[in-house]
């Protein structure tokens, strides 16, 4: 299969005007050495972002009839990375660099999410009952539960699904933010052997969630995090809902403030004048930031 | 995962999703998701065999998620 690769460079400040849109349907994204790696599901590729000159490599990933999922990207350090498919029920390892696919294989239980564990691949389960591990690691001996995050129970099955869904960001050589969608501004700092630290983080959402109605089962919940990216000096955080109304409502507000925290304190808060979809890089001077209308700028933050 | 059991019994589906509110709502857009989710575990429960209703019922739940995802995330 002929495979074409298309440069381009970012510009180093998004504008106002006509932002490049570089993503057509934003998957997932990983930080791997000096490459930040973003998952385009429409048309299907992966987009090598240089994390210094923002310079910008797309390499169409090879077609193989079935549909990948936007549930995130887990790089391994061999040039690889693997996505899931067939609504979580399938693993897909790529070539970063050539976009040919190498390995499929078929999960013993479907997943929502996918994210590198170090050096080590994870999984985010998918559960119908609460008290169960949602994030596994995969082992020689199968996929094991790593990390205390267990599934929440729900008033009924529309509950129970919204309120176990969980996220994970990017993280350090530490550790990993991961955070349920649905429910208080807390995120969760998964490290290295599997222990975990809560971490309070601002909220643009109500503190309380409106009853629930039998219309809108969402509307019961608030989702306070969008997105997490934790590097060596702090917590960044994008907010989603911000105001009363609900991500999925008309007139809904989200994803408009990103906020820095640090040892359990607030040391910045940025407002965006768009919505953001994504946190694609962060560090002391600037952030690299992937917006709702798929283009990409970066925010100086100092 | 214990995924089999929402789709087993040809009754049980419906019955699961007017218990959580579902089926009897009106469709709004904030609710297309779960709405989504209950009309197609209301289909699932219409077809003949349990093998057909159970792997029926196991796509209305990962349709769900990833709907799910793609809006509240």
């Amino acid at each position: 299969m002929i495979l074409s690769l298309a440069l381009c460079v970012l510009p180093a400040a998004s504008t106002a005007d006509e932002p490049p849109r570089l993503v057509g349907e934003f998957g997932g994204r990983a930080v791997s050495g000096s490459y930040i790696l973003v998952l385009d599901l429409a048309p299907r590729a992966i987009h090598l972002i240089d994390r210094r000159t923002l310079r910008v490599r797309t390499t169409p990933l090879a077609r193989d009839g079935v549909r990948l999922d936007p549930y995130g990207i887990a790089a391994h350090g061999d040039g690889t990375l693997s996505v899931l498919a067939d609504k979580g029920r399938v693993l897909s390892r790529f070539s970063a660099t050539t976009g040919e696919r190498i390995e499929t294989r078929k999960l013993p239980e479907p997943s929502q999410g996918v994210t590198g564990l170090w050096n080590r691949l994870g999984v985010i389960a998918i559960r119908l009952r609460a008290g169960e591990p949602l994030v596994l690691e995969d082992g020689a001996e199968g996929f094991r539960p790593f990390s205390p995050i267990v599934s929440r129970s729900g008033a009924n099955p529309a509950a129970q699904l919204i309120g176990n869904l969980l996220r994970c960001g990017s993280g350090t050589g530490d550790a990993l933010p991961c955070w349920f969608l649905a429910g208080p501004p807390d995120v969760t700092l998964v490290h290295r052997d599997g222990s975990a630290t809560h971490v309070a983080v601002p909220s643009f959402a109500p503190a309380r969630a409106r009853a629930a109605s039998r219309s809108d089962p969402g509307a019961g919940f608030v989702y306070p995090v969008r997105d997490a990216f934790l590097e060596p000096g702090g917590l960044w955080i994008l907010s989603n809902q911000e105001g009363d109304r609900t991500p999925l409502e008309d007139g809904a507000v989200r994803a408009r403030h990103l906020a820095h925290v640090r040892e359990g304190r607030v040391r910045r808060i940025v407002s965006l004048a768009r919505e953001a979809r994504a946190i694609l890089d962060a560090n002391p001077a600037r952030l690299v930031i992937l917006y709702s209308d798929r283009s990409i700028g970066t925010v100086a933050v100092r | 995962m214990n995924l089999p059991r929402i789709a087993s019994p040809r009754t049980l589906v419906p019955v699961l999703a007017l218990a959580a509110g579902l089926a009897a709502a009106a469709p709004v857009q904030g609710a297309s998701c779960v709405q989504g989710y209950a009309q197609c575990l209301v289909d699932a429960s219409d077809l003949a065999a349990w093998w057909q209703r159970t792997a029926a019922g196991i796509d209305c739940y990962l349709d769900a998620v990833a709907c799910l995802k793609g809006a509240y995330g």
